[in-house]
């Protein structure tokens, strides 16, 4: 890539606006708060297992012997909502973010240690990265200081688009060394069945999947996912690509939470930070009067997606709607929901190309 | 809020871009040798296949409780046993816990202990020696319909003795 390319990548890729990066900081402090912070009634049996389960990953976590004490995680648990919630309201977002960052490592090093790292880096690297745009310059206690308002910065947007791509890649290309596109092999039926069988996921649509006998259709999910996860990478090198592979890792991420019951909702944060905000604020802008405060913009926004999510949350806790063990009704909505904002925009997108032909 | 020059930004992608590869390569052969570092940025890769055309394997892990005077062995699914780990997490737990135990003298004195506890604490009644139990089910299709062919027991694992006292 040459040098002016390089830059054009880096710094003309994406042109947020602080308003709308604004927007999806409210939404992603939301969603994590509601649906993404580690399970607290999970610490107190975490600091009672034998010394013997502490199986830490090779890394860092190397360095310790054993579970810290109960205390010490709900103290950073609840140092993590502390970071959350000053990202929610713009109170000094950069170093709430980058602490939001800290603390998920620190709490995802110690469960992991019980010797399963699940891939939850996202939920890490959104805050971090996220911290160098400006999201807290509009809509927050920040913005209110004497200082001249900064400019939305569209760079983090590209980095964490190449974080997303390379992470993809290497769920992809295992799959190619590993036989995924040998015409005589069924790996994604393999993976269903041994989740089905031996995992008990066994929801949804797993037990008509597990019936399906149509080999090429196994064999097309088989190439579908190798080439959308390999492909991703590519695509991070126009914003227009990456936006049409986000749409494609809903769908993907939608269909594996129908079939093998794992839903990858740490991933969504991520997801949504490449859906038009800037043209949602313009959007919501609308409906509101002229001369109103622009901040009842923002507390108005936060109150209906507090009110959706704790909506979403009762229905989740007294079973209301679906019995499921896993995935949750909580999964099932907001993946659910993002499918919808996917084929909405895809719509919206092949109608103005159909508009644009004739 | 002050924003990075041009020149920090663009220092830093190039490290990013020289970094991410370099760091999965490290993924690759610590992962090799051992099991996959943390923290690293890549995603599961989900590579084993288990279908063959018609054919399937199916590795169960299982964890037999022996119970009673009789000493009669109940089974429980690792979900049930170890039921406080989120299910994404026990199969890795599995693992890195038991594949690579010769017996019960792997676990000390308070893990044995712990699994009596919960032993007893799932059967309600006097438990004896308990077991880690891996089973393979070979199944086939037939007419559209999956059968188990023959169950074949890979290893049983005494994961903690029956203490004096109870015998």
């Amino acid at each position: 890539m040459k040098s002016n390319s390089f830059s054009k990548w880096i710094f003309n890729s994406y042109n947020p606006t602080v308003e709308g990066l604004a927007l999806f900081r409210i939404f992603a402090a939301l969603l994590f708060l509601f649906f993404l912070l580690p399970d607290a009634s999970y610490y107190s049996d975490l600091a009672s297992f034998p010394d013997d389960f502490f199986s830490p990953p090779p890394g860092p976590m190397m360095l310790v012997d054993s579970f810290p004490p109960a205390w010490f995680f709900y103290t950073v648990h609840v140092l993590l909502i502390a970071s959350w919630l000053g990202i929610l309201v713009g109170y000094k977002s950069r170093v709430s973010s980058l602490m939001a960052g800290v603390f998920m490592l620190i709490l995802l090093g110690f469960i992991f240690s019980i010797g399963k790292v699940n891939h939850q880096m996202l939920l890490v690297l959104l805050p971090v990265i996220m911290a160098f745009s400006n999201w807290g310059d509009a809509y927050s206690i920040d913005a209110r200081r004497a200082e001249p308002p900064s400019r939305a910065e569209g760079w983090p947007l590209v980095l964490l688009a190449l974080f997303i791509g390379f992470m993809m890649f290497t769920a992809g290309f295992p799959k190619i060394l590993g036989g995924w596109l040998n015409g005589d092999t069924l790996a994604t039926k393999g993976h269903l069945l041994n989740q089905y069988f031996v995992r008990g996921r066994t929801e949804l649509l797993s037990g008509y999947m597990v019936e399906m006998n149509i080999p090429w259709v196994w064999s097309l999910l088989d190439w579908a996912t190798v080439i959308f996860e390999t492909g991703f990478l590519i695509a991070v090198m126009r914003a227009g690509w990456t936006r049409l592979f986000v749409c494609f890792a809903v769908l993907f991420h939608f269909s594996t939470m129908l079939t093998l019951n794992i839903a990858f909702l740490v991933n969504f944060p991520a997801y949504a930070a490449f859906l038009p905000w800037g043209k949602i604020h313009s959007y919501i802008s609308l409906y509101l009067p002229s001369e109103s405060d622009s901040n009842h913009l923002a507390v108005i926004y936060s109150m209906v997606l507090t009110g959706i999510f704790i909506i979403i949350k009762i229905i989740d806790k007294n079973d209301l709607i679906l019995q499921l063990s896993e995935p949750s009704f909580d999964d099932l909505a907001i993946i659910g929901t993002a499918l919808v904002i996917v084929i909405a925009l895809g719509f919206r997108k092949a109608r103005s190309l159909f508009i644009s032909v004739l | 809020m002050s924003n990075l020059s041009v020149k920090t930004v663009k220092s830093l992608f190039i490290i990013i871009l020289i970094f991410l590869p370099l760091q999965y390569a490290v993924v690759g052969i610590v992962g090799f040798y051992s099991s996959e570092p943390w923290p690293a940025f890549v995603f599961p890769g989900f590579k084993s296949v288990y279908v063959y055309g018609d054919n399937y394997q199916i590795n169960q892990f299982i964890v037999e409780v022996e119970t009673g005077e009789l000493r009669l062995r109940r089974e429980f699914t690792p979900q049930q046993f170890f039921y406080e780990i989120p299910n994404s997490q026990v199969a890795g737990f599995l693992r890195s816990n038991f594949d690579t135990a010769d017996g019960f003298e792997t676990f000390d004195f308070k893990t044995r202990q712990w699994f009596r506890e919960r032993a007893r604490e799932l059967v309600d009644a006097s438990t004896g020696d308990i077991y880690y139990l891996h089973r393979r089910r070979y199944m086939t299709r037939r007419e559209n319909e999956l059968t188990t062919d023959s169950v074949k027991v890979i290893n049983r694992l005494l994961i903690a003795e029956v203490v004096t006292d109870e015998k």
